[in-house]
């Protein structure tokens, strides 16, 4: 056990000979699928806990349940939470490995410009009414080049420190905001503003088992990536010369992450919106949990941010009569915690 | 394992020449001290011999093999890069911070294995401070981050260690922690060393060879005894030195004291 007489250290407690403990693992998984289960339960039609393993079970075997339980279930609610529980997973995970890329605790795919980025490409798409794999690649590729510009500004003489990397991050966000804003204010306002404006703000009720079918092989290829590459994440955050010194291929590297990152990102907001704050709260919880270790971080953001999104989307469509944009939720939820991490680390992150 | 440079020169980008014709061997089981004034190239000497910056001309040899032509990965099974100690954004622990010098034995997907952890292990218990195991890296004090560096250097099992001034800016005992461990790891466990320093009495302490670098990229090496002296001190330095041996206990402590400024200062003080 993990007391070290004094005080006791999470990260010691999870872990075991420089693995995760199968135990917390198990724990994890099973606190993922037990609140998924729980908020399927719960809307406007409210259905038992028993109800949802029973239409699970039927389906499985292939028994016929009761037409609104299994309407209810399987075509609304749980594509809904599936979307949600990718989302998080991928949001948190990009997070993270931005994080680490950067050896910056503040780089997110918000604070970075991509989510701005890929937000223009996706709208533009939108407005040429595309089909979901056009909104998708674009949304990619703006993606990667707003990445790309913010990381571009902020390298002076070969390096760039944290502040510069957020100011960078904060100009192509705005111009990015900017780009889209002139594309609202000119677009047709009986039918694309609404359209529009409803998305960025971030939802998940457009879920479908065909949207999903399109997103999650990019969310879900991009997480695998990062989480091949999580140990070597470790090595990214030391100076470039370590790095360097470490004998890994530091470029390759880099540039497969921010690949995979951005792929995630991308996709979730070509899928959602803009949902902020999942990719920056996360995993600075999973940090709190088990230190820096990206073996650690990385599975464990996965899966702390699947049940995030899916409790925050739970509450998104069921706290009020009509729905509230997820992105306002994260953000309710996420700044006040955020504010209370800051306070406590006085910005000398852990 | 034999280490080479031959005829080194560098200069940055649109600037001129601050390295040239640099040769210097290192063998197994000796340590070589770079000595020099503020920014004449210390670091960018470092950086050159390993391949992290590209000498202009000339060329860095592994038992007689050009570095260049060499897989990187292959490099840095062999030599071991500590750079001024600086500290990640993110807490590592001790343990963590030593598992990363196996990088260069694994597989780019690979996670390091039990093997690699008992190596880790190892080279904190072999250095004495297996207690910081599980400290975070952004707690420690200066001394004891300079121990998890020396021993994540260790953990790549190197044949060269590469250290840019590891007692900088530590206290007097962590000083002499640092160089007597040095010294051990050097002679006795016939590893070679290549170290920065700003002590010349350091170097006197411990270094088998020297190599001070003077002004317009004129430079100094041989054997320390013969490098550290008043002259080369005065043409190397501007500083008029004393170099005193003393004797205690039948020990043999050599020493150097810094007398005066050679004035006037010149202009390549920066």
């Amino acid at each position: 056990m993990a007391f070290t007489g004094e005080f006791f250290r999470m990260d010691e407690f999870i872990q075991t000979n420089g693995r995760l403990r199968p135990l917390v693992m198990i724990a994890l998984i099973a606190t993922l699928f037990l609140t998924t289960i729980v908020c399927l339960t719960m809307g406007r039609y409210p259905l038992l806990f028993g109800d949802v393993l029973h239409g699970f079970y039927s389906r499985i075997v292939g028994h016929t349940i009761d037409a609104t339980t299994y309407s209810v279930l399987f075509n609304l609610r749980l594509p809904r939470t599936v979307l949600a529980m990718v989302l998080g997973a991928g949001l948190a995970c990009a997070g993270a490995a931005f994080q680490s890329l950067f050896a910056n605790p503040l780089a997110t795919p918000d604070t970075l410009g991509v989510t701005a980025g890929a937000s223009v490409g996706a709208v533009l798409a939108l407005l040429a009414d595309s089909g979901m794999f056009t909104v998708q690649m674009t949304a990619l590729i703006f993606g990667i080049a707003s990445v790309m510009m913010t990381v571009s500004f902020a390298r002076i003489r070969g390096r760039s420190s944290i502040l510069m990397l957020v100011l960078s991050g904060v100009i192509i966000s705005s111009v990015f905001n900017a780009i889209i804003s002139i594309i609202k204010y000119t677009c047709d306002p009986i039918n694309k503003l609404p359209q529009i404006t409803y998305w960025l703000m971030g939802s998940l009720s457009g879920a479908s088992y065909k949207s999903l079918a399109l997103g999650m092989p990019f969310i879900v290829a991009g997480v695998f990536i990062i989480t091949a590459l999580r140990w070597r994440l470790n090595i990214l955050t030391l100076s470039e010369d370590e790095a360097h010194a470490a004998g890994i291929n530091v470029q390759r590297t880099r540039i497969a992450i921010v690949i995979a990152s951005t792929m995630v990102t991308a996709s979730c907001v070509s899928m959602c919106g803009q949902v902020g704050w999942v990719g920056l709260l996360v995993p600075h919880c999973a940090r709190m949990i088990c230190g820096s270790n990206n073996r650690f971080v990385i599975p464990l953001s996965i899966i702390l941010g699947g049940i995030f999104v899916v409790i925050i989307d739970t509450l998104a469509r069921t706290l009020t009569a009509s729905e509230i944009p997820i992105s306002v939720l994260t953000a309710v939820f996420g700044a006040p915690f955020f504010i209370l991490l800051l306070r406590k680390t006085g910005g000398n992150w852990e | 394992m034999k280490f080479e440079v031959q005829n080194g020169c560098f200069a940055y980008k649109n600037s001129r020449e601050i390295l040239k014709r640099i040769s210097f061997a290192v063998e197994e089981g000796k340590l070589l001290a770079i000595l020099g004034a503020n920014g004449i190239g210390k670091t960018t000497l470092l950086k050159c011999m390993m391949g992290l910056l590209r000498w202009t001309c000339g060329r860095s040899l592994i038992d007689g093999k050009d570095i260049s032509g060499l897989p990187t990965q292959k490099i840095w099974q062999k030599i071991a890069y500590i750079p001024q100690a600086k500290l990640s954004k993110f807490a590592f622990t001790g343990l963590e911070m030593t598992l990363m010098g196996r990088s260069a034995h694994l597989g780019a997907f690979e996670q390091p294995k039990g093997k690699d952890i008992a190596v880790a292990e190892n080279a904190l218990e072999e250095i004495g401070v297996s207690h910081l195991r599980n400290k975070r890296c952004n707690q420690m004090s200066g001394g004891e981050l300079q121990m998890v560096f020396i021993a994540r250097a260790l953990a790549v099992e190197p044949k060269l260690m590469i250290l840019d001034e590891p007692e900088s800016g530590l206290d007097f005992r962590n000083q002499l922690i640092i160089l007597e461990l040095l010294d051990r790891l050097v002679h006795e466990k016939k590893l070679s060393a290549v170290i920065n320093t700003h002590y010349p009495a350091h170097a006197m302490k411990i270094a088998d060879l020297t190599l001070m670098l003077g002004k317009q990229g004129r430079y100094f090496y041989g054997r320390t005894g013969d490098i550290i002296n008043v002259d080369n001190m005065r043409s190397a330095f501007d500083v008029n030195v004393l170099v005193n041996s003393v004797e205690n206990g039948g020990r043999q402590y050599d020493d150097i004291i810094p007398m005066s400024v050679v004035q006037p200062a010149s202009d390549w003080v920066r």
